[in-house]
């Protein structure tokens, strides 16, 4: 393989593997949010103290 | 071209864009500080982080407008020689991911620095001595971050110069503010946040390289500009045993010990989620290099495209030539810089280099390259403001602010985390309580910053940006990686051995740095390695440790 083809493979492969881990990272990510938003959130309720109500 | 002849395609709309992106980003950030009671919430997210947000917050760290500058400078200036790095990195950084090489038993360790380790291990004066060196050579890292940005964006957005400092303060403050106040938390939500900007803005980027330049430009210029470089990485870069023994000597150490990407380690869920997160970052830092330099080619081509052919003056001779040149460089470069007509600069540049060549003159030749490096510092702003159409300009500024203000964000966590636990605290000679801690962390940010503003402007790159940034960051990461991994992984590694590594690796690094000393940067990063090494072990073997190492720490 010349060195022309060696980079373009690289160069495109770069392009589609960035684009398609990101697609998954924005998906995942916005779950992975949401509940590390809730573990704090239940942490947080768990230290306040009781109602006196 | 934009509107009245400018090169600028930035609308009211775009800065829209842009101000909402930041105005989002500030205001998730903020909701994050009622969670942050304990130092460990603050440094570490109380070590709640899954795969995917440890992945996004690591790579929108790692990517700052300044990684995607100094990566388009050496593809603007080695051709496509230059993605032999991005090969590098992603053999080391998959290598480290799947085998856990000294992330995984710092994760085990429960250490919220780098340097917490080396006080379990060796001694406290040890955690010390690399507290300093990491805290002195992050921030002069740190520290020309907002310069060099600071060209982009002014090419970009079209800021006048003489507001750019004050835009560049108004990001640093942004970053200070959600730092300081969430800490990690804050950091991780955000980087969420910032990441899927940054990746739109790249892709971009990218796409209207391709659309507008395509790749057959880009081999096209490369083959018929660089005279017969660009290609062969063993040829242009001096690619041999010795480089790639550096550059994977570096990555290992960057993936491992530097303080930024090790605090996502420290931050995961387990060991296993911490291994996770570096095998997919190696994806994409193998985009976060090739992407990057592949637009720097692109530059190269667009500009070149724009050339027109100059007539030679009759008689003159070569020297005469040069001398003339010169003498046009020296009057217009920076003000053709300063309007992004490099296609007027780049066949005075190219005539200059190949005369310089012909008749073995060092200065014309050094002149020449000088002046291509600072070209290539701005070729790619200038063709991204000049190709991004109205509202996508908009939408790839808030992907670049995005990546800028997250890094500022993750290395103030870092480093001030380092400076205010391994240094400033175990110097008090005191136990700090959990809202002492906060503070002395949040009052470190704040100086940081404070010292990363007055060095940015005061200080100026010794060649190449690429090289400046990993010089700097070998004052302590060689020595770093070797008493680390010689802590865990080799029972005679003791105190002295680690002293002697941090000094000796230490002093090679900063001779560079020293104007006049002549060092290249290859030379001076194998030195580091190579001393800090012969340091390690002559040191451990002459001074053994004290006391046999304790279970778990080695």
């Amino acid at each position: 393989m010349s060195w022309l083809g060696l980079w373009a493979v690289v160069f495109y492969v770069s392009v589609a593997s960035f684009a398609l881990v990101s697609a998954l990272v924005a998906i995942g990510g916005y779950r992975e949010v949401r509940e590390l938003f809730q573990a704090f959130a239940d942490a947080e309720r768990g230290r306040k103290p009781p109602d006196p109500r | 071209m934009g509107v009245g002849g400018s090169l600028v395609n930035f609308s009211a709309v775009d800065w829209a864009i842009t101000i909402a992106s930041l105005v989002a980003t500030v205001w998730v950030g903020l909701r994050t500080r009622r969670y942050v009671g304990r130092i460990e919430d603050y440094l570490v997210a109380n070590r709640g982080m899954g795969v995917w947000v440890g992945t996004a917050s690591l790579v929108s760290t790692e990517i700052g407008i300044i990684t995607y500058m100094y990566q388009a400078q050496f593809g603007f200036l080695a051709g496509f020689s230059a993605f032999v790095v991005g090969l590098i990195t992603i053999a080391v950084c998959f290598a480290v991911g799947r085998t856990g090489f000294v992330i995984s038993r710092l994760r085990e360790l429960e250490v919220m620095t780098v340097p917490e380790y080396l006080e379990r291990r060796y001694s406290r004066h040890v955690r010390v001595l690399a507290g300093v060196m990491m805290a002195v050579g992050g921030s002069l890292n740190l520290g020309i971050f907002p310069i060099i940005e600071a060209r982009y964006l002014s090419i970009t957005a079209g800021i006048p110069p003489r507001y750019v400092a004050w835009v560049m303060a108004a990001l640093l403050l942004i970053a200070l503010a959600y730092t300081a106040l969430g800490g990690m938390l804050s950091l991780m939500v955000t980087n969420y946040l910032q990441y899927v900007l940054l990746a739109a803005g790249t892709l971009v980027i990218t796409f209207v390289c391709l659309w507008r330049i395509g790749w057959s430009g880009m081999t096209g210029t490369v083959v018929e500009h660089m005279h017969g470089r660009g290609l062969n990485p063993f040829a242009d870069l001096g690619v041999g045993p010795a480089f790639i023994l550096w550059q994977v000597l570096l990555w290992v150490a960057f993936m491992t010990v530097w303080q930024s990407a090790a605090m996502r380690g420290f931050s995961a869920r387990d060991a296993a989620t911490g291994r996770k997160v570096f095998t997919l970052t190696s994806v994409l830092f193998l985009g976060r290099a090739v992407i990057p330099m592949a637009w720097g080619i692109a530059a190269l081509a667009f500009f070149a495209g724009r050339m027109t052919p100059r007539a030679p003056v009759p008689d003159e001779t070569p020297a005469a030539e040069m001398a003339r040149l010169e003498g046009e460089l020296t009057a217009g470069f920076h003000p053709l810089l300063d309007q992004g007509r490099l296609e007027e600069l780049l066949p005075r540049v190219d005539r200059l280099e190949t005369l310089a060549r012909a008749e073995r003159s060092e200065p014309h030749a050094q002149n020449a390259r000088a002046l291509r490096e600072e070209m290539g510092m701005v070729a790619m702003p200038w063709m991204v403001a000049s190709l991004i159409p109205v509202g996508w300009a908009g939408l790839v500024m808030a992907g670049m602010l995005a990546a800028s203000v997250s890094t500022y964000a993750g290395y103030f966590l870092g480093w001030s985390a380092v400076i205010s636990q391994d240094v400033v605290s175990p110097l008090l000679g005191r136990q700090l309580s959990e809202a002492g801690k906060l503070r002395l962390t949040r009052a470190t940010i704040v100086a940081l910053v404070a010292f990363i503003m007055v060095w940015s402007l005061v200080y100026r790159v010794p060649g190449p940006a690429y090289f400046y940034l990993q010089v700097t960051a070998n004052l302590f990461m060689a020595p770093t990686l070797l008493t680390i991994a010689g802590g865990l992984y080799w029972r005679k590694a003791s105190a002295a051995g680690a002293w002697a590594c941090f000094i000796l690796g230490a002093a090679a690094s900063l001779a560079y740095l020293i104007p006049g000393t002549g060092l290249s940067v290859g030379a001076a990063g194998n030195l580091s390695w190579g001393l800090a090494f012969v340091g390690l072990v002559a040191g451990s073997l002459l001074r053994p440790p004290r006391e046999p190492v304790q279970r778990g720490v080695a």
